[in-house]
Formats: structure tokens, sequence, C-alpha cells
């Protein structure tokens, strides 16, 4: 009876330690797990590629969803531990909002953007890391030449590294060139319209042809913005703007394609603007490699059936037009993962190749030469032609870019409310829009000379 | 034998100590489950409400905080208004002047800008002035038709039309509709320069995620948390297996508070800055979950205490019942024929009473014992003092005086034919000491007979006997000396009181696997209150006192004793018609009771034993 009494109570008194000790162990697994998550990522050289199961976050301020998702899920594909964090801004707002961050010292992106328009003020914040020095290293004759002004700020730092070329000349409506200009070849009508003048010429014949019903271009904005970026030299010299000689040229022609109904007054990027690209009132528009996708097919779902767009060079040459440049802040919390996503993106072949799948070229050369399928790329809109092809083999060679200046972007804008005010109003002249710009970059460029 | 059947029911006995302790055990488990259950209960409901009073504070945090956050756009938005550059530009005149328009755009789209900067919250703001124009952060150009045309797509137009909403109801980007949520914030600008005039709107653009990031920060915790927006909108639901919204539709909760459900407890907050409302659900589960420390802790009680318990008490049960269990082994002992004395153990209690009870009880045992073997002795003798008593001198008288008789008339041969039947049927009579009772019924029959010669020559001619026996059954035992006095009955008290030749028959048969004997007479019966005497087991009262010799009732008495139901004495008796005695005997030999004795002595034993115990 002892004996059975006895094991009776060790059981018991067993059964009890255990049940306490129970709430214990759990705990234990839970620090465990937490030690685990919390090993640190092994210091991996920035010229090795990373292990694919690296763990890590990067975060962006976005404009361009396409991009964004398609790129970082090449990416991920990858570096499937690490994730992104995206938060949208407008492009137009981006220099304010880094200059409020730097000013209030609250956090950049780990990656940050940079539009071409406000590039030339952007890159002189000091927030961007000169990834010419160590540890990165980037050797900047990796990507084209006509690039590398674009790369730099004025202290020679490489603080970005473009997300595709930019380069832009015309696409037409097949149909309505067919119509109204007697042919849908590239050739033939490069051949007809050499220069603006003779662009000019044939608009007013086909403006007069459609009892004023199709114009030419959609928009002033496109075409002024075009024009202006026909013009090879800088827009600022040894601190001095020469109004007329730098965008004289470009604001009379917008004028006359005004006044001589070359283009209609939408505005550019508005619902109006989007829906014209599927109706047949209008010929010709600016066409960048991102145009392609982003404007044209976006916006135009008839083309896809119909192949009724076409890619030509501008008459007088063909222009950088947009463009955007990526490259790591000093806030960035991971810059080994950020320069692989950025090498990623920019310079490696597998990016090159998530790249074209939505239309858009890498400016590296390297990923050309691995793979010269990279440098087509064909559209259902633009029918049997070459879309990529087109872009490397014409456009470029017949493209011309200028030196950016941090001046820039407060020229661009004050171009931009020129440009919209002579849309509107249309007694505005080509003199009248030179004296005020001329007027308006005096007062916002204090220590700039400006004649 | 039968030691070893109380061997066996020994064992199957429960020992006292194991059933003293099941006993406690018993009632400390049940008395310890029912504490246990009733500081359970009592436990796990301070810890239930405890929780649900601690989530509920934890909700209302969240709530305030939302709250908080609502008050701060609020003053930002106020914030923005009252800046002195944006209400110089506003009252700036543009008219007639398309670049100063443009110019004036520019600038209050970039303050509003440097404004949207300050709070990371803010996705962009667009403020629309009385005339309708519009001034928008995130839009390129002044087009106010494509700005109204934006604000009427994310349904912040119906929204500025609806006062009773803090906020919009959430609308995505029209280009992205995979993309993120917002809201809208509004707030009225007046014209300082006339009181009361509604001067422009400005809308706030603000990521839902600001908020949602409080609610999922407090919903990491829970698997049920609900954001409500206008009119009972949901903003973010965090609801799994759908358990919320079953609760919601059995319960809905319009204002703050905790509310019952059969899933568990909703506790509903509301954000009156925002006009929203957080709800949560707190499971049964969850709260079981949390409470089962308070289980595990009365388990641990339980067990742990029911084990000291059991320990200490059945070494301290072990020790008190000892005195108990020796003295349930010697009693054993004594029981076995071990009559050692046994020793007192001094417990001080009723133990040592029982103890002192016992040893005197075998004194007295002991002494009752002697007592009634000095009895039994005693007994004997005065049975064989009966016995001898009962050989009637006067009967002796009578013969010796016939033996006379016939001496004197010279018959010798009658003389010796006498005696010696005498001396048979005294030596019969007094051979008691060889311990048999039965004798077979031949030997039976030669004293009645030799009983019969005698009184034939007392009384010559006065009767007939008639003996009749099966041979077989000459061999089968009968108790001792029990024809002979019925058939002296027979003569004695009913043919000679009739004056007149009777006869006395003897007649032996088997029958229903029985032997029977009969006794018949044709003399003068006997009465029917003798009769009636004679089954009631009374004795016969009119024996006659003066001839004392072995009676009708020993004769019954002796048939009862010694074979018990089934066997005994019947009488029938018809006044002057005669009587007839049967008795009923079992059917056996002399090899039968060879066979069948030592099994009848142990049962008997044992009847007798059973009939000794208390």
């Amino acid at each position: 009876m002892k004996k059975m009494t006895g094991r009776v109570c060790i059981l018991l008194l067993f059964s009890g330690m255990v049940i306490g000790c129970s709430s214990r162990s759990d705990m234990e697994n839970r620090a465990k797990k937490q030690k685990e998550t919390e090993i640190k990522q092994q210091e991996v050289p920035f010229d090795q590629p990373l292990p694919r199961d690296y763990t890590g976050t990067l975060s962006m301020w976005s404009w361009d969803d396409d991009y964004y998702k398609t790129i970082t899920e090449a990416f991920q594909k990858k570096y499937p531990n690490v994730t992104f964090e995206c938060t949208r801004v407008e492009h137009k707002d981006l220099p304010q909002k880094y200059e409020t961050a730097l000013i209030v010292g609250s956090e950049l992106p780990d990656i940050a953007w940079s539009v071409i328009d406000s590039r030339g003020e952007v890159f002189e914040l000091d927030m961007w890391e000169p990834l010419e020095q160590e540890p990165y290293c980037f050797d900047i004759s990796q990507v084209y030449e006509y690039l590398h002004p674009h790369l730099v700020n004025t202290k020679g730092n490489v603080c970005g590294i473009e997300q595709s070329l930019s380069p832009a000349g015309l696409a037409y409506r097949r149909d309505l060139a067919k119509e109204y200009l007697g042919t849908d070849d590239p050739e033939e009508l490069e051949c007809m319209m050499p220069d603006w003048e003779s662009f000019i010429e044939k608009g007013k014949e086909v403006y007069e042809k459609s009892d004023g019903k199709v114009y030419m271009c959609f928009s002033l904005g496109d075409m002024r913005q075009f024009t202006q970026e026909q013009e090879q030299s800088a827009w600022v010299n040894d601190n001095e703007i020469d109004v007329e000689r730098t965008f004289g040229r470009s604001l009379r022609l917008t004028c006359r394609f005004r006044d001589e109904h070359i283009a209609d007054n939408l505005i550019a990027w508005t619902p109006a603007w989007n829906a014209a690209m599927a109706g047949d009132e209008h010929i010709f528009t600016a066409c960048a490699t991102w145009s392609v996708k982003f404007t044209i097919e976006s916006h135009d779902p008839e083309g896809e059936k119909t192949g009724r767009w076409g890619l030509m060079s501008a008459p007088e040459g063909n222009a950088n037009w947009g463009g955007t440049a990526m490259g790591i802040t000093k806030t960035c919390r991971d810059k080994r993962l950020a320069w692989e996503f950025l090498k990623f993106a920019t310079l490696s072949t597998e990016g090159a190749r998530a790249l074209n799948s939505i239309g858009l070229m890498t400016t590296a050369k390297q990923p050309y030469e691995e793979d010269p399928g990279l440098k087509s790329y064909k559209s259902k809109w633009f029918g049997d032609q070459d879309v990529g092809i087109s872009f490397m083999e014409k456009i470029i060679p017949n493209m011309k870019t200028r030196a950016l200046t941090p001046a820039d972007g407060v020229i661009h804008d004050n171009l931009s409310l020129i440009l919209n005010a002579m849309n509107t109003d249309k007694t505005i002249t080509d003199d009248d829009a030179l004296k005020l710009l001329k007027k308006e970059l005096t007062k916002e460029l204090p220590d700039v000379k400006v004649y | 034998m039968e030691g070893k059947r109380l061997k066996k029911r020994k064992e199957k006995r429960k020992k006292l100590g194991w059933r003293i302790l099941c006993n406690i055990s018993m009632i400390l488990a049940l008395a310890m489950i029912a504490s246990t259950i009733v500081g359970y209960c009592y436990f796990v409901g301070v810890v239930r409400r405890q929780k649900i009073s601690d989530e509920h504070s934890r909700m209302l945090q969240v709530s305030n905080q939302l709250s908080f956050m609502t008050e701060d756009i609020k003053r930002f938005a106020e914030s923005i208004l009252i800046d002195e550059e944006l209400q110089y530009l506003l009252d700036e005149d543009v008219s007639g002047n398309e670049y100063l328009r443009q110019n004036r755009y520019d600038k209050v789209t970039k303050r509003l800008v440097f404004y949207n900067n300050l709070r990371t919250y803010i996705a962009g703001s667009v403020l629309q002035m009385a005339d309708g124009s519009c001034f928008g952060s995130s839009y390129n150009t002044l087009d106010t038709e494509y700005i109204a045309q934006k604000l009427r797509e994310k349904g912040i137009a119906a929204y500025a039309e609806d006062d009773n909403c803090v906020y919009s109801d959430p609308y995505y980007e029209t280009d992205d509709q995979n993309g993120e949520p917002y809201i809208c914030y509004q707030v009225k600008m007046y014209d300082k320069h006339h009181f009361g005039k509604w001067k422009a709107t400005l809308y706030l653009e603000i990521r839902l995620d600001y908020f949602l990031d409080q609610v999922r920060s407090y919903g990491e915790c829970y698997d049920y948390v609900c954001l409500f927006g206008n009119h009972q909108q949901i903003l973010y639901e965090q609801d799994k297996n759908g358990m919320l919204q079953e609760c919601l539709q059995e319960q809905t909760p319009e204002t703050a508070g905790i509310y019952k459900t059969k899933g568990g407890y909703l506790i509903c907050a509301s954000i009156e800055e925002a006009g929203w409302q957080l709800c949560t659900l707190i499971t049964n589960r969850y709260l079981m979950d949390r409470s089962k420390f308070v289980l595990q802790f009365f388990l641990l009680y339980f067990l742990i205490s029911v084990g000291l318990i059991l320990i200490f008490t059945s070494r301290r049960v072990g020790n008190m019942i000892r005195p108990i269990v020796e003295l349930s082994g010697k009693m054993e002992k004594i029981a076995e024929g071990d009559s050692k004395p046994i020793e007192i153990v001094h417990t001080g209690d009723e133990i040592e009473t029982l103890y002192e009870c016992f040893r005197n009880m075998l004194r007295e045992l002991e002494k009752s014992e002697q007592a009634r073997i000095e009895y039994e002795k005693q007994k004997r003798e005065m049975e064989y003092d009966i016995t001898l008593s009962q050989i009637n001198p006067h009967y002796i008288y009578n013969v010796l005086n016939t033996v006379v008789y016939l001496a004197a008339a010279g018959k010798n041969k009658d003389v010796v034919k006498i005696v010696h039947s005498l001396i048979y049927t005294l030596h019969d009579t007094l051979n008691i000491g060889d311990g048999s009772v039965e004798t077979v019924i031949e030997k039976e029959l030669e004293l009645t007979r030799c009983y019969l010669d005698i009184q034939r020559y007392r009384y010559p001619s006065m009767f007939e006997a008639e003996i009749e026996c099966e041979p077989e059954l000459e061999k089968c035992l009968v108790p001792k000396t029990v024809i002979q006095p019925l058939v002296e009955n027979a003569i004695l008290h009913g043919i000679l009181p009739t004056e007149q030749k009777g006869t006395v028959r003897v007649e032996i048969i088997q029958k229903n696997g029985k032997l029977q004997i009969q006794v018949r007479d044709n003399g003068v019966g006997i009465p029917g209150e003798r009769v009636e005497q004679f089954y009631r087991g009374e004795e016969m009262a009119s024996e006659n006192k003066a001839r004392r010799h072995i009676g009708v009732s020993n004769v019954r008495d002796r048939i009862h004793y010694l074979y018990g139901q089934g066997y005994g004495m019947e009488m029938e008796s018809r006044e002057g018609t005669g009587t007839c005695i049967t008795l009923v005997l079992p059917l056996k030999t002399q090899t039968d009771a060879m066979e069948n004795g030592t099994e009848h002595s142990e049962n008997r034993n044992q009847d007798a034993e059973e009939e000794t115990l208390p």
C-alpha cells in the first residue's frame, strides 16, 4: 500500500512540475525564435553578388508604377527575401519633398529618384552617395556617353544612374498620315519634313484639308519641350542665361504651332489629352521610349488591333525627353542591398530584360552586347515596325543632349508657366513670352545674369 | 476445508489502512476538487474581467490616438489656411493676365506641396475656391475642370456636400485601383474681409494607412479588429473565420461599450472626432487562453496538495491503525487455536480500551467454555440418570411376580424365556455408553419382540401382536428405542383399557424413498385435545406419571433432533376405534451412515458454529 501511495504521490508532484514548467518552455521557444530572426546579415563585398537568401528592405518614393513593379518583382525573383516599401509621390513635388526632409532631418527613401526636369537642382542636394567612389566604384563608362552629363552634379559626383534610355522621336498615326500627308512610311515622312518649317507648312495643309479638325500635334506643351530639348547647349553658361539664344527658337516655334493651328490646345497628361490618343484629330506626338507604353498603349485600345502607329525621326533631329535616375541616399539603411538593386536595375542584363518587357531600354552598354535582342522591342500598336531598333539605330544617333545645371528646374517651371499662359491666352506673342521669361528668371535667379 | 475458506475470505477483505486512506483520499479529493473548482471559477472570472478591462483600455488608447491624429490634421489644415503667403496669393488680382494666373497657380500649389511635405501621411491637397477654380498640389497644370473631375471620381465632391462626415469614404487613385487607399479631410476657409463669407475649401488627401497602421499595430495581438468609417463602412477588418461579422450581426453596437455575444465580448470605442468606430472581439477562446495560467496554478496546487496530504496521511494512518492491525493478527491466531495471552498496547485511547476489553472477553470466553464442558458432562450424567430412572421398578416387580408364578407352576421353560427377554430388554435399555444413537431395525424389532414376550405372560390372551417388515429393510438404521415405546403405549394405554382382546400391528415399509414405521392398535384411542397437544409439540399431559417410560413426545423430539425437516411422527386416533402412530425416517443403512458420517458431522459442526456466531 505504501509503495502504491508513494507512486501516486510522485506522479501527482511530477505532473504539477510539468504543468508549472510548461509556460516557461513556451517563453524560451519564443526567445529562441526571436534570436534566430535577429541574426545579422553577413557583410558581402560590394563587387560580389549577394547571397540569394539575403534579407532586407528598401524604400522608394515613386511615381512610375509600371517601372517600379516590373523591376522590383524581377529583383525579388533573384532575392526573394528582399522587400520594398513604396511611397507614391508626384515627380513635380520631389525637389521640395527632398528639401523638406533634408531641412527637418526626416528620413529620405533608401533609393531616391530624380526626374530629368529637376535633376540639375536635385543632384545639388547633399543627399546622394557618390557612386564613383568606394565602396561602389561605379564606372560611368558602362552607360551610354550621351547620358553622362545627366548623371553627375556640379562637383563631378555620380549621383544616380538612369533607369532607361529616353530618346524621343515623333510617333504618328499611320492612317491619318496616309490620309492627309499621302504616306505612312517613316522615311518618306522624314524626307517630307526635314525641318520644322516644312512640318508647319504640312500642318497648315492638314488643318485646311480637314476643315480645321485635324492638327499635326496634340498639345503645345510636349512640342515646346521637344523643340527645347533639341538644343544642345546648356541653359546656363558661365552663370549667364541668354534667353533669346537658348529659348528663342523653341518659344517662337511654339507660338507658330499655336497661331498656325499646328498644335491643338490640349493640356498634356490630362484625361482629354490621353483620350485624344484614341481619336482621329491628331497625327504627331513626341515619343520617347517610355511614351510607347505610358502614352500610346495605355490610351489607344484600338491601336493594338490595327497597329496604326509609326515612329520616325523628328524634324531637325531628335531629343532626350524625360528620364529618371536612381541613386542611393546618405540615409539609406542598407547601402549594400541598395547598390545591388541599383546594379540590377540599371546595369545588369537581367534588369535589362525586365525593362524590355515593358518597352524600356537599359542605359548600360554591356547588356546589349550580351543579348543583342534587347535592342528589339515590338509593339502591336506599331505594327511590324521594331520600335526598339528604331530608337537604337535611328533616333539615338540623330539625338542632341545638353548638360544640366542647378537652375534648370526653375527655368523649366517658368517655361511651363509661360507655355500654359500662351496656351490659354492667344494674345501672348513669342516676344511677350521671351520678355516674360527674362523677367521671371531675373526675379527667380538673382545670382544669374539673365539677358 | 473450512480453514481454507476462512483464509480466502480474509484475503478478499480489504485492508483497514487502505480503506481509511481511500476514504480520506476520496473525501480530500472531493473537497479539493470542489474548492479548486470554486477557486478556479472565481479567479478565472476575475482574470477575464481584468482582461476585458485591459483590452478596453487598450482600445481606448488607440481610439484616443486616432482622435488625436484627427485633431492634429484639423489643426494642421487650419495652419495651412492661415498661411500669410497663401492668403496673399489668393488675394492677388490676376484677372486679365494669364501668366500671372498661371504664376499664382504655380506658387499656390508649391505652397501646398510645402505643407504636404511636412506631413508624411498627406498624399496631396486641393484648394477649391468659391468660384470653382482649383489649385491642386499634385497637378502640373492649371486645369480646373480636370481637377474637379478628379475630385468627382474620388467621391470628394459628394463628401464636400455632406457636413456629417469628418472624412470622406476611402478611395483609390483613378489610374491605380490597386494602390493604397486615401481619405479626404476638408476644412473651409472664410474671407477675413467679409464675415462668414465662404472663400475656399481645402481638401487634404490623407493616406488611410496613416490611421490603419495604428489599428494594425493594435491588431497584431488580436484576430478580430474592425474599424468602421462613415455609415458603418468597414475601413479595416481583421476577421479570422468571419467570427467578428457574426458577432456584429448578433449585436449591432451603436454606441461605445462592451457587448456580450455568443462568441465572446465585443468591445467598441467611438472615435468621435473622426466619426468612426473601432471594434474588437475578445473571444471566449482568447480569454480561456489568457486565463489558462489560473487553471495551471490550481491544477498544480491541487496535485501538490493532494500528493503531500496523501504522503503524510498514509504515514499517520499507518501509525494509528498499527495496534488494530496487530490486534487483528492476534485474533486470527487465536481463532486458529493459539491461546497465548495478548499484551496490551498503551495508546491511551479507545484502542487501549479495545485491547483491554478483548483480553477480558478472552478470559470470559475461556471461563464460559469450561463451564460449557462442565455442563455437557453434567447433562450426560443426568441423561444417564434419567434413562436409568425410566426403568420402571413396578414393571420389573410385575415381571418378577410373573416369573415367581411361572416357577411355582413348574414352567421352567417359560421362566427361562421371560427372564431372558427381561435381560435383553434391560441390556438394551442400559446400553447407552457406546455413543451411538441409532440401531438397525432388526435389533429394534428384537427388543420389541422380547417386550411382547414378557407382556404375553403378564396379560395372557389380552392382545395379539403382528410385526411385518420387508427383509431388505431390516438392516436400515433407526433411532434407538423408538418402536418398543410405541408398542408399549398401544398395549397399555390402547388395548388393556378396553378389557377385551386387541391387536397391535407393527408395519415397516419403504415409501417415497423414506422409511415408514407404523404402529396401529384397535384400542380406546386418544382424545382430540391430546392429539392437538401432540401436534403443538407439547408434552402429552396425561401420560402416566406414575409409570415413567420413554413416551411418544420423547420419540418425536429425538426424530426431529436427529433428522430435522421432512421427517417426524404423525398421529391418527379416534376414540373407541384405535390409534395409528406413523414414523417417517430417512432410509439409510449402516454403510450409508459410515460414508456420510464425516460430512454429516462437519455440517452439523458448521451449523452449530453458525448458530453460535453473534
